[in-house]
């Protein structure tokens, strides 16, 4: 800072005097200049009266004749410059967050990104209003309670975004001072109601409100645009965001971002399969008494990780369970007292995984399946 | 490059008052004068826009600000060979065929050293010169074509984008 002006002094002496100097060419391009610098602006005019060269004459904001160069002749024509606030929150990942029935404090992450011409404070918070159209192809069927925003302390890069992990970041309501062209990302957690009111497939849309405040003001008080008349000596703010999407409104000092919790829990199918009964050829079978039936149970994890998953299942009526015919996963599962393992409950999990443990997905690695098998009464 | 700049600054003052016959004088021909202003444009009852200058208002980044400079002559002689010099305001950008004058003749400099018309100013990029663009122009000047009478004005006018 202290070079920098020193370099504007020298160089209006340079210029004012018109004559030879070495001036730095334009200032880094790229970047806006900040709000609240200075810019200032000095003529110069050299003269002749009567064929004699006169001294020269520096100009002012209200006119000089007083001749002489350098500082203290005439006065540099000044304005500062005024605040452009552009900002925008976003969603991060374009997908929805799962999460299950009374699950509480569930992580979503937004980014907010400040290229405004300089630092600016913005107050952020988080509720149940809904876009103007549906995003992530669901409708919104329940609300999240209990919301609590976070500014995570991962690095942030304006330019690749990720979706960062909430490390136990302290809730607050505002981010302070967030730099030119430079981010930060904030976590919104909140509380999933329990069963029925989010129930397997439903989804939850939010919204994260992000409002340019004044500096310093921890949120509390927002940026106001100024009124026509301008102070040249003052900051004044410019509302210059220009975003559209999912109902904002341009150049109103706010940017908001929507979200969706989706509840995910497992599935269950269970099918049934004759595998033989004695008479018919391969492929006929029929369920006739005495036939063998393989029940295949399926369940699928389309939520998040479980642990302590059991299945509870009964022989059906008429039938009648084939000793040691119970597996899971392809591996072999033993009766228990002599009947079907499942009857009083018992733990499942994926291929490959923990007992009790069911993967999240669709494909045979995490879909947990069951069979056994019965004769027709 | 402080240092240096201080040492061309020195001898330059020096060489201003060699030449000078009215140095210490109190009060020069010319009173020289700098207005920073923006367009505002203004729609009638009837629909017509139309523009005005207004004082530098709400300047943020790509706003264009004019700058003019008057020079009136408040002395009983001509004023001859009067010449403006403007540098282009640190963190503006010249605006290209904006720098005005009637009267005068208009040149640019890119260092404060060299002026030229604007089709003579060359940049060496990559070993080579190429005809400089009007957004690297640092430097105005307007030189006068005729005398400056008693009592009259002469303005100078360009306009610059802010950073």
């Amino acid at each position: 800072m202290f070079i920098k002006q020193q370099m504007r002094r020298v160089r209006l002496a340079v210029v004012a005097l018109g004559l030879i100097g070495v001036v730095p060419s334009a200032f880094a391009a790229g970047t806006d200049t900040n709000y609240n610098t200075d810019i200032s602006n000095t003529a110069s005019v050299n003269y002749s009266v009567s064929g004699v060269p006169q001294t020269v004459i520096q100009s002012s904001p209200a006119g000089n004749s007083a001749p002489g160069a350098g500082a203290g002749f005439g006065a540099p024509t000044t304005f500062k410059v005024d605040k452009k606030v552009i900002f925008i929150a976003e969603e991060t990942n374009s997908a929805a967050t799962i999460t299950s029935p009374g699950l509480t404090q569930v992580v979503t992450v937004f980014r907010v990104t400040n290229t405004s011409n300089g630092a600016q404070d913005f107050r952020i918070a988080a509720d149940n209003t809904q876009p103007p159209a549906i995003i992530f192809s669901r409708t919104d069927s329940f609300d999240m309670s209990n919301f609590t925003l976070h500014i995570s302390a991962a690095a942030c890069s304006t330019s690749t975004m990720t979706t960062p992990t909430y490390a136990g970041e302290a809730a607050t309501t505002f981010i302070a001072a967030l730099g030119e062209d430079a981010c930060k990302y904030v976590f919104v957690r909140s509380d999933t109601p329990v069963s029925p009111t989010a129930a397997n497939g439903l989804a939850s849309t939010i919204r994260l409100v992000v409002s340019a405040s004044t500096t310093g003001s921890s949120g509390v008080t927002l940026e106001t645009q100024s009124g026509l008349a301008d102070n040249a000596a003052a900051v004044d703010v410019v509302f210059a965001e220009t975003g559209i999407a999912d109902g904002n409104v341009t150049k109103d000092g706010v940017s908001m971002a929507f979200d969706q919790y989706f509840v995910g829990t497992l599935t269950v199918t269970k099918t049934a399969a004759v595998i033989s009964d004695g008479f018919s050829p391969v492929g006929q079978y029929k369920a006739i008494p005495g036939a063998v039936v393989e029940y295949t149970i399926s369940v699928q994890n389309n939520g998040l990780v479980t642990s302590g998953a059991a299945l509870t299942e009964i022989v059906p009526a008429n039938t009648t369970y084939v000793a040691g015919s119970t597996t899971l996963n392809g591996a072999a599962r033993a009766d228990v007292a002599g009947a079907m393992p499942f009857i009083g409950g018992g733990a499942i999990n994926s291929p490959a995984a923990a007992s009790g443990v069911i993967n999240p997905g669709s494909t045979t690695a995490e879909i947990a399946v069951v069979k056994f098998r019965v004769t027709i009464n | 490059m402080n240092k240096a700049s201080k040492i061309l600054i020195l001898a330059a003052i020096a060489a201003c008052g060699l030449s000078s016959q009215a140095f210490a004088q109190d009060k020069g021909c010319i009173v020289l004068k700098s207005v920073a202003e923006v367009e505002e444009v203004t729609v009638d009852a009837k629909g017509e826009k139309s523009t005005k200058l207004v004082p530098a208002a709400k300047v943020v980044p790509g706003v264009e600000v004019t700058w003019t400079i008057t020079a009136n002559n408040i002395c009983k002689q001509p004023s001859d060979k009067v010449t403006i010099n403007n540098a282009v305001p640190e963190h503006m950008t010249y605006v290209a065929n904006s720098a005005s004058g009637p009267g005068t003749d208009i040149s640019y400099s890119l260092d404060g050293k060299i002026f030229g018309a604007a089709e003579q100013l060359t940049v060496q990029e990559n070993g080579a010169a190429r005809k400089a663009r009007a957004d690297e122009y640092r430097h105005i000047r307007w030189v006068f074509k005729n005398s400056l009478l008693p009592g009259t004005q002469g303005y100078a006018r360009f306009r610059a984008v802010l950073n």
